[in-house]
């Protein structure tokens, strides 16, 4: 018999199936461009408390951001019905990841990211670098810089939640 | 007031930086991963914040693509100082005006329907999106005293920030009337182009295959999208061609072609409802016909598609130019469909 378990396993891997790489990528223009505040989190919200926490528990990382890349698809989908009758609008629409303005404010933002990171103390600094830009572990950080790992994750915590305060200042 | 919101703000980001920071990690105990899923539910704020700093975790991998910073005289430069875990610049001076911004804190311990209603107020920016179907006009105002007016079949993303005024014309024609505001740059992206202004009036289309700008009044920089490498989020690109009122800039893949436009009324006549041309070929007239109406004119003779038509014509109605067309024995009579009409050559 089919348990509720079973039911919301297959429900979450349809889900990934279904939300692949790129619509992460298009998850992520669409939040960086501020407007998850407005309406994608509030839809996401709400269909986290309808969630049951078995598979959310499991790995909550991934669940809540294919959670969010599933909405993010959705709405896409809804843009292509309104926009049927105009090919060309739609070639756009699949073709948004690509297109070079979404490029350009890219490099806006990491150019504005970079301004940000040069303001932590360099410590903060070096410890995301290393874990982010150089993929170096948590471990790997500690051993090179005779830390303990709950140190090195301070600091990694202290230079993103002070990156993303900055940024909002800006 | 402000300064407790602030601080309610300030401390989300502190839980959401460390929750991602502790969930990044190899080996996350059942308890933990219970814990963050508690914490996420407990308020839509907390989940914003969360997706945000996924963001800009996400972006911290590609900040330094080139790889200039060194992290050895980092650590270096830091072993000369104390040891400290707050960022040792000082903040930004205040502004002069308080800024709307973040003010969310109060939510997270009330309710949840105030909780959700304090997301809308959540952002620092203020981004709207404003779209028009076929056949469709609509004017905005933004809160700097900008103008919009978006043409049929359009869509713009619109992003106010204390830096910047920014527009992004996903797709469609738009007029922009730009409030003088020289602390805050205007500008504008297409797939191909960057326009930027300060204070002026101009419209961009945006085409398949280039971007149009027709200043009407004051002037605008011009860049290709993919030269524009913006060295700040202000100033203007330093490769960008002025442009000014009384010229178009055609820019296409490889390059920006300007000229002089000899009736600037014709370029705004569709706010008015009216298409106006001048010897343009019967194709382009079709086109832009085509545009603004779900009946579709279908040409399918070179011949025709060549001739060369002036007149003043009323957008929304194609039926006009079909009659027109007739009467100058330029087409056979035409067969009005539900979806397209075909324009054939008179024999």
């Amino acid at each position: 018999m089919q348990t509720e378990h079973d039911r919301r396993e297959r429900w979450f891997q349809d889900l990934v199936a279904t939300v692949g790489g790129d619509l992460l990528r298009f998850l992520r223009s669409r939040l960086r461009h501020g407007d998850v505040a407005q309406d994608l989190a509030q839809e996401v919200y709400l269909r986290l408390l309808r969630m049951d926490d078995v598979g959310l528990i499991r790995n909550p990382r991934s669940f809540v951001i294919h959670l969010a890349a599933h909405a993010a698809h959705e709405w896409r989908m809804l843009a292509r019905n309104r926009l049927q009758h105009s090919e060309e609008a739609l070639e756009q629409l699949v073709a948004e990841a690509a297109d070079p303005a979404e490029a350009l404010e890219e490099d806006d933002r990491l150019h504005e990211l970079r301004q940000v990171l040069a303001t932590l103390s360099p410590k903060c600094q070096a410890v995301l670098l290393m874990h982010r830009r150089d993929g170096m572990t948590y471990q790997e950080i500690a051993d090179h810089m005779q830390l303990s790992v709950a140190m090195v994750k301070k600091y990694m915590a202290k230079g993103l939640a002070a990156c993303q305060k900055r940024k909002a200042e800006q | 007031m402000d300064n407790a919101r602030d601080k309610n703000a300030d401390a989300v980001v502190d839980e959401a930086s460390e929750w991602l920071v502790r969930l990044n990690a190899p080996e996350v105990s059942l308890d933990e991963r219970r814990a963050f899923v508690a914490w996420l539910k407990r308020s839509p704020v907390h989940l914003a914040e969360y997706l945000r700093l996924e963001c800009t975790w996400a972006d911290l991998a590609d900040v330094d693509r080139s790889k200039t910073l060194n992290v050895q005289a980092l650590l270096a430069a830091e072993d000369a100082n104390v040891i400290e875990l707050t960022p040792h610049v000082s903040a930004p001076a205040p502004s002069m005006t308080p800024r709307p911004k973040r003010r969310f804190g109060m939510a997270i311990a009330a309710s949840l329907v105030f909780a959700v209603a304090a997301l809308f107020s959540l952002q620092a920016l203020f981004v709207g999106r404003y779209s028009t179907d076929i056949g469709e006009q609509r004017t905005i105002r933004l809160e700097d005293g900008s103008t919009i007016a978006l043409n049929t079949n359009t869509a713009i993303r619109v992003e106010l920030t204390d830096t910047l005024r920014r527009v992004n014309l996903v797709q469609g024609e738009a007029l922009f009337n730009v409030a003088k505001d020289s602390a805050r740059p205007f500008r504008v992206l297409s797939d191909r182009a960057v326009a930027q202004a300060v204070g002026t009036s101009f419209v961009v289309r945006r085409n398949a295959d280039d971007t149009v700008i027709t200043v009407i009044e004051g002037q605008v920089a011009v860049a290709r999208a993919d030269q524009a490498r913006l060295a700040s989020n202000t100033d203007v690109p330093a490769n960008a061609l002025r442009v000014s009122a009384g010229e178009r800039a055609d820019v296409v893949s490889e390059e920006i072609q300007t000229s002089p436009v000899p009736n600037l009324a014709a370029v705004t006549a569709w706010k008015t409802g009216r298409l106006i041309f001048e010897g343009q070929a019967l194709s382009e007239v079709v086109a832009e016909f085509n545009r603004y109406n779900r009946v579709q004119l279908v040409l399918e003779d070179s011949l025709l598609s060549a001739e060369q038509l002036s007149g003043v014509f009323d957008a929304s109605d194609p039926q006009a130019l079909v009659r027109f067309l007739e009467r100058a024995n330029v087409i056979e009579p035409a067969q009005a469909g539900d979806e397209r009409i075909i324009l054939t050559p008179r024999r």
